[in-house]
């Protein structure tokens, strides 16, 4: 009996030792931001007048997010499901934002960069034709819209025709200001000389019939290389395009009213498309595809020239 | 009585005419082939650029194979705002300068003919690439593009067997935003 009371005492006294055992207790907090939680782009490059949406990514789906300090670009807001979108109407703004996205307990935070401008775009991207049938004629006028792009060449000149008074020049300087098509089609695109630099020079004019500008400030010497900078108009085109060689060949009746135009910097054009189908047409598809598509010139020879095009996508439907 | 309701039926019908010189006076005039076809658009924009926009291989040999930097070595910038498929191809058939180059469709060299690739980056040369060839049929380099998100790519120039002469080539490379199939 005693030594059942030995055995009880030393349990009690395990138990009250085992209950007098501080743990660390971890405070409730807020849990620590995951690093690289959210996967985009922190850079954001924002067209100026039109539609822009963008999808924000987390490394997991379904994250619930919310802008947290700074303010986005005016015009433009965050959905829940963290799609930018909106149409961006401050030209040339700049600023910064933070977001979460958040799911369940986890959560990250980003800081984003912002800046608005201008830039080329075509609308919409498609048009759909309906009952449509041979003899009819279906109409939808587009838009073509140029950006604000400043251009840089590296350009050598030299004293030989300067007129030197005072031991100071000017001298006009012809620029390749020109764009070239590939099918040879030339256009004087000279805008807006902004600046040019190489030495202590000065822009006093330009020509933009002979694709030149006058500088002042050159001292006499043989050759010098100068870097000038300027905004250009651009040389836009119009083409019909089928979309691969399966589509039927709707060319002869696809009208564009005017295919080749050129666009000064912000400019809009609205360019009327039809397609008019002659009352004999065989057409013996329920549907067909082609593109009217839309591109700036670019420069050509010496290597290969890059170019970017946006096609219009027309899906017509046969009655 | 016959002859007031003959005379009632008469202002009747002279009151019909009136209203249906009324009703179809402000119905529009379409041409008369165009009037039930419907045409509607969506209403997305369209917006890519590429940077830089020319290259040179420079000096290449007969059969040689040369690639850009890397697959990366040019940027689309993509300000669509909706998701678009993109293509790549060239617009004439021919590299122009002297004797000219035919652009193979299958990326075949052979006697002044050329083969040219692109490789979507951050892809692998061989296994990433797709044929550059005409802008009608031309290859996809990237399928349902996010909106306002831009993508990179590089070219590989498979150089002709057999030079005609020494005259430096060029032609243009197009890359095409575009919705559907």
């Amino acid at each position: 009996m005693r030594k059942f009371g030995v055995v009880l005492l030393c349990l009690l006294t395990m138990v009250v030792m085992g209950c007098g055992t501080v743990e660390p207790v971890t405070p409730a907090t807020e849990p620590v931001p995951s690093i690289n939680w959210i996967t985009t782009n922190p850079n954001l490059d924002i067209g100026w007048n039109f539609q822009y949406n963008k999808q924000l990514d987390a490394v997991v789906n379904g994250c619930k997010w919310k802008v947290v300090s700074g303010s986005l670009p005016t015009g433009i807001q965050l959905m829940e499901d963290g799609l930018l979108t909106g149409v961006a109407t401050v030209m040339e703004e700049t600023g910064n934002f933070s977001v979460e996205a958040r799911k369940g307990q986890s959560y990250g935070i980003m800081a984003f960069n912002y800046k608005v401008i201008d830039k080329i775009w075509v609308y919409p991207s498609e048009v759909k034709v309906g009952n449509f049938y041979p003899g009819a004629r279906a109409e939808y006028t587009i838009k073509v819209h140029n950006d604000y792009s400043i251009m840089s060449e590296q350009k050598q000149v030299t004293t030989e025709s300067v007129d030197i008074p005072d031991a100071q020049g000017f001298i006009s300087v012809p620029i390749p200001i020109r764009q070239e098509l590939h099918d040879g089609s030339i256009a004087n695109v000279l805008s807006l000389v902004s600046s040019c630099a190489g030495d202590v020079l000065k822009i006093t004019g330009y020509d933009k019939g002979k694709n030149t500008i006058q500088i002042d400030g050159f001292a006499p010497m043989s050759t010098r290389i100068i870097s000038v900078s300027y905004i250009s108009d651009s040389l836009f085109t119009l083409q019909y395009e089928k979309p691969s060689e399966k589509e039927i060949d709707v060319s002869s009746m696809v009208v564009i009213m005017e295919p080749k135009f050129v666009l000064g910097p912000h400019e809009t054009k609205e360019i009327l498309v039809a397609l008019d189908m002659p009352k004999d047409a065989k057409i013996d598809v329920k549907q067909f595809q082609f593109r009217v598509v839309a591109s700036k010139g670019v420069k050509t020879g010496g290597g290969m020239s890059m170019e970017a095009a946006m096609a219009i996508t027309w899906t017509v439907t046969m009655r | 009585m016959l002859k007031g309701f003959k005379r009632l039926v008469w202002q009747l019908a002279v009151i019909v005419s009136v209203l249906s010189a009324f009703v179809f006076a402000g119905t529009p005039a379409f041409a008369g082939n165009t009037a039930d076809v419907t045409v509607y658009a969506t209403p997305q924009f369209l917006s890519i650029t590429v940077s830089p926009t020319s290259y040179n291989f420079t000096v290449v040999v007969e059969s040689s194979n040369t690639t850009t930097a890397n697959t990366s070595y040019f940027t689309i910038d993509n300000s669509c705002s909706v998701t678009a498929n993109m293509s790549i191809g060239v617009t004439t058939a021919n590299w122009s300068g002297g004797v000219q180059w035919i652009n193979s469709t299958t990326a075949t060299p052979g006697v002044d003919t050329a083969g040219l690739y692109a490789c979507k980056g951050p892809g692998t040369w061989g296994t990433d690439e797709v044929i550059v060839k005409a802008v009608a049929g031309a290859n996809k380099i990237s399928t349902n593009q996010a909106s306002n998100t831009d993508f990179y790519y590089g070219l590989d120039l498979m150089a002709p067997s057999t030079f005609g002469d020494g005259v430096e080539k060029s032609i243009i490379v197009r890359v095409t935003a575009y919705v559907g199939a």
